[in-house]
């Protein structure tokens, strides 16, 4: 073995050890969300999934309470009649308070030593979830996707966020949330890392009158390539003069 | 095999690299424009000057041209040229510039040599790198057509190739990346601009969404 070659071998050693025997789980990677989970397929009845757009309802309706619950009310007539409100998206801004869920775009997970960076590719978001033992600080600036810190349980990232900004993001479907919400959620790793389990857990003591749960299922897929979104460019498919379009491919 | 394996993981992450992890802030003065703070200005072709000064003239009577009022991304030469928060992240692949705002991440590949023949053109283009000692040396190219190249109006073509070396200055607080940007329809020349960037907390990313500055937030409460 060359000069050169023994120090190369010696990190090729490194990098499979610490690949072998990570001190904590590595989640890096991209994922899809699992088909028969929100809007790309049939809800599955044991699990409560959102959907991020209008089409998608709750297996159970969230638990709002007050005026969120009269605006929810409102915001499913406004549809049931056509002209649909509260749907950020729509906007290009964020939706979902914990992320761009329930669309056909891919989710690439990156794990350094003090965060983990979610980037989103549909609607381009990114959220941090900081893992190296920090608090929330004392004075929040109030965020759409808030400020989270988390720990590792095992095989599960346990995440806690808090410090939304209030009546903007929804907690699903077109429900608003306040300013109070705190999301509990834990990320499973299973099959190796080939799924993520993500449980969400939503509490909001202004909109909420109990405790909002879901789940989603996350597929690995090391093939695919995170292609930019950009949502002001408002692409959309050729509508003909008959009001039909189709999809490209 | 083996050795083209050592190799290839030498490339990715040698034993020298540093880590350009963390959040980092454009030096004052050195931008929105590529030439701010340089050595030497833009060595334009006449065609690309002519561009440029039509621009400047829109802009200065008011007329409001740039691409990214209408919240469109700045793409990349523009956005490592911004006054944002960017956050560098790194993993076994790659290595991440994450900016506030759209288009927000420019992926680094140090796991491909070639760039992709089968993406459509990009805002960031397509970047490959390699490590040479310390210094991480990456190269990008197709780029979409009808981005500014930087935040004063110099022209961007499809053709554009960008070139980067970036590093961290002694001490681990700065940044620097000599950036040279070549286009034969644009600059006579390749033109080298070296800008610097000092590390901030990495809480300082925070939001900074175009969308909701631009056309107002459908906050309901104040309906």
């Amino acid at each position: 073995m060359n000069r050169l070659a023994a120090p190369l071998a010696l990190g090729l050693l490194l990098v499979l050890g610490g690949a072998a025997k990570p001190a904590t789980p590595d989640l890096s990677g991209r994922f899809f969300m699992k088909p028969g989970f929100g809007q790309q397929g049939r809800r599955d009845a044991s699990l409560n999934v959102v959907g991020g757009g209008g089409a998608t309802a709750f297996v159970q309706p969230p638990p709002l309470k007050g005026r969120y619950a009269d605006y929810y009310a409102e915001v499913l007539e406004s549809r049931r009649i056509g002209k649909p409100i509260n749907d950020p998206a729509a906007r290009c801004l964020p939706s979902f308070a914990l992320g761009p869920f329930a669309n056909p775009y891919a989710l690439e997970i990156i794990q350094t030593k003090t965060q983990i960076v979610f980037l989103y590719e549909g609607s381009d978001r990114v959220r941090r979830i900081y893992i190296d033992g920090r608090g929330h600080p004392k004075h929040l600036t109030p965020q759409f996707y808030g400020h989270s810190v988390g720990h590792f349980e095992g095989d599960t990232l346990v995440v806690d966020t808090m410090g939304f900004r209030g009546d903007t993001t929804t907690i699903a479907d077109g429900a608003s949330h306040s300013d109070k919400l705190h999301a509990t959620e834990r990320l499973r790793w299973l099959d190796g890392g080939k799924t993520i389990q993500w449980d969400m857990s939503l509490e909001d003591p202004q909109a909420l009158s109990q405790p909002f749960a879901m789940r989603y299922r996350l597929e690995s897929d090391p093939t695919v390539r995170m292609m930019e979104y950009a949502c002001a460019e408002n692409s959309r498919n050729v509508v003909n003069d008959r009001g039909e379009t189709t999809s490209p491919g | 095999m083996l050795p083209l394996a050592l190799l290839m993981l030498a490339g990715a992450a040698p034993a020298t690299a540093p880590s350009l992890d963390g959040v980092w802030l454009l030096a004052p003065g050195q931008g929105p424009g590529l030439a701010d703070g340089a050595k030497t200005a833009a060595p334009l072709t006449a065609e690309a000057q002519a561009t440029l000064t039509q621009r400047k003239a829109a802009l200065a009577a008011g007329k409001d041209i740039d691409p990214t009022s209408k919240c469109l991304p700045m793409g990349f030469p523009r956005n490592m040229v911004a006054h944002f928060p960017l956050q560098i992240a790194t993993d076994a692949r790659k290595i991440t510039l994450i900016h506030p705002s759209s288009i927000r991440a420019r992926r680094i590949f140090l796991d491909r040599k070639d760039h992709d023949p089968e993406i459509d053109p990009q805002f960031n283009g397509d970047s490959i790198g390699h490590w040479e000692g310390g210094v991480l040396v990456v190269d990008t190219t197709n780029f979409k057509s009808g981005v500014w190249l930087d935040g004063r109006g110099l022209p961007s073509s499809e053709a554009l190739h960008v070139t980067e070396r970036i590093r961290l200055l002694p001490g681990g607080r700065t940044l620097e990346d000599r950036i040279t940007v070549a286009d034969p329809a644009l600059f006579t020349r390749p033109w080298t601009v070296t800008k610097t960037y000092g590390r901030q907390s990495d809480e300082a990313v925070k939001d900074a969404l175009c969308e909701e500055l631009s056309v107002g937030h459908p906050r309901w409460a104040a309906r």
